[in-house]
């Protein structure tokens, strides 16, 4: 179903900046417009972490420029390193471009929802944000 | 009593949080009665066929008006109509209907005939199907004819049929929804939906249906909040 919608998303003119990404050979890109409206952004994962298609719609939507909030939720968030190994680096570096990007007074926040009680390992996952300014809370409701 | 401002009259009946006790407020005075009865009856429920025959029945016979005081009205579990004229006729005196709502039930040909020519639903400004037993077409053509519509919600599991358009109302270039909610396989609203560039300022969708991205484009101007399911 994903790649039915990729299919439409195809650009040859898209740069990925990730090495890692490139080797991951993802079948094709999505390519959004700028979206200059766009203020907040609700992602429900269909896995229990971070996945290609994920870093791909945050490199599509990372030049938002009035974005404030990014919410990603998984009912079922599972260790770090599942089942996409390595995605939270790449989630971590789009966010950290869309929080250095936004023109929004007070910066972006990122939310993590559904996020287990006593996983307190998030911080790790997106230090590269949040040292660009990113501000970053979760929530287990 | 008598003394008590009616805008605090109003106050109070606005914090009676159910109809049973709405009920009793329309009886303590004279000056309670209005305010009670319009938020009493601003939404109600049709559970049943013959609930929709009591209505129709109840209503014809109430010289008041109560049928103005319905704002939002929610039919529900009418998987099919012995009636189907049934549905219209309850619509029929809602004049200050804003929101329609129809859940596992049947949305019949008479009412998108009544609603296409303009004869009902005016003033409808969210329309709500959630499993609604009927076509993609019959509800594209209500949606089509409901010009002050601002909210838009469709649930399905695959199991609406597709047939074409039966008309082709001319519309001029709408207005952005507020609220575009596309949930479960609605393939063939969302096709119709890209057809006639429908906008929303928030779209909630699933990303793994075919028209995601061109929905999200006709969008990209105007969209303030982006909720997509299915990453």
């Amino acid at each position: 179903m994903v790649c039915d919608f990729c299919e439409f998303q195809t650009s040859d003119t898209i740069v990925n900046d990730f090495p890692d990404t490139q080797t991951k050979g993802i079948p094709s890109r999505i390519h959004l417009p700028t979206l200059p409206a766009l203020a907040t952004l609700h992602l429900d994962l269909r896995v229990g972490g971070p996945s290609p298609n994920l870093t791909d719609l945050l490199r599509s939507i990372s030049s938002a420029p009035v974005l404030t909030s990014v919410i990603i939720e998984s009912d079922k968030w599972s260790d770090p390193e599942s089942p996409f190994p390595g995605t939270w680096v790449e989630v971590d570096e789009w966010l950290a471009r869309m929080a250095e990007h936004t023109r929004v007074k007070g910066g972006l926040w990122v939310r993590l929802r559904w996020w287990p009680e006593g996983k307190s390992v998030w911080k790790e996952f997106l230090h590269r944000f949040t040292e660009a300014g990113g501000r970053l809370t979760v929530y287990d409701t | 009593m008598d003394s008590l401002p009616q805008e605090l009259i109003n106050a109070i009946i606005d914090n009676v949080p159910d109809r049973a006790n709405l009920s009793s407020c329309s009886l303590v005075a004279k000056r309670w009665r209005l305010r009670s009865q319009q938020r009493a009856f601003e939404k109600i429920t049709i559970r049943s066929e013959y609930k929709a025959k009591l209505w129709c029945k109840n209503i014809s016979q109430e010289p008041d008006g109560t049928s103005s005081f319905v704002r939002i009205i929610h039919f529900m579990d009418i998987p099919s109509w012995d009636e189907p004229a049934l549905f219209g006729r309850v619509l029929k005196g809602l004049t200050s209907l804003i929101a329609l709502w129809a859940s596992h039930t049947e949305i019949p040909d008479e009412l998108r005939n009544h609603i296409s020519r303009g004869e009902l639903g005016k003033t409808i400004t969210t329309l709500g199907f959630i499993f609604p037993v009927c076509t993609h077409a019959t509800i594209m053509t209500i949606v089509l004819s409901l010009p002050s519509l601002e909210k838009l919600i469709v649930q399905d599991n695959g199991f609406m049929e597709d047939e074409p358009l039966s008309i082709h109302p001319v519309t001029s270039r709408r207005k952005p929804l507020d609220w575009l909610i596309l949930l479960g396989y609605v393939d063939g609203v969302e096709e119709i939906l890209v057809k006639y560039r429908f906008t929303s300022r928030h779209l909630v969708i699933d990303l793994s249906t075919p028209c995601t991205r061109q929905l999200i484009m006709l969008s990209a101007e105007v969209m303030v909040e982006l909720n997509l399911y299915g990453v």
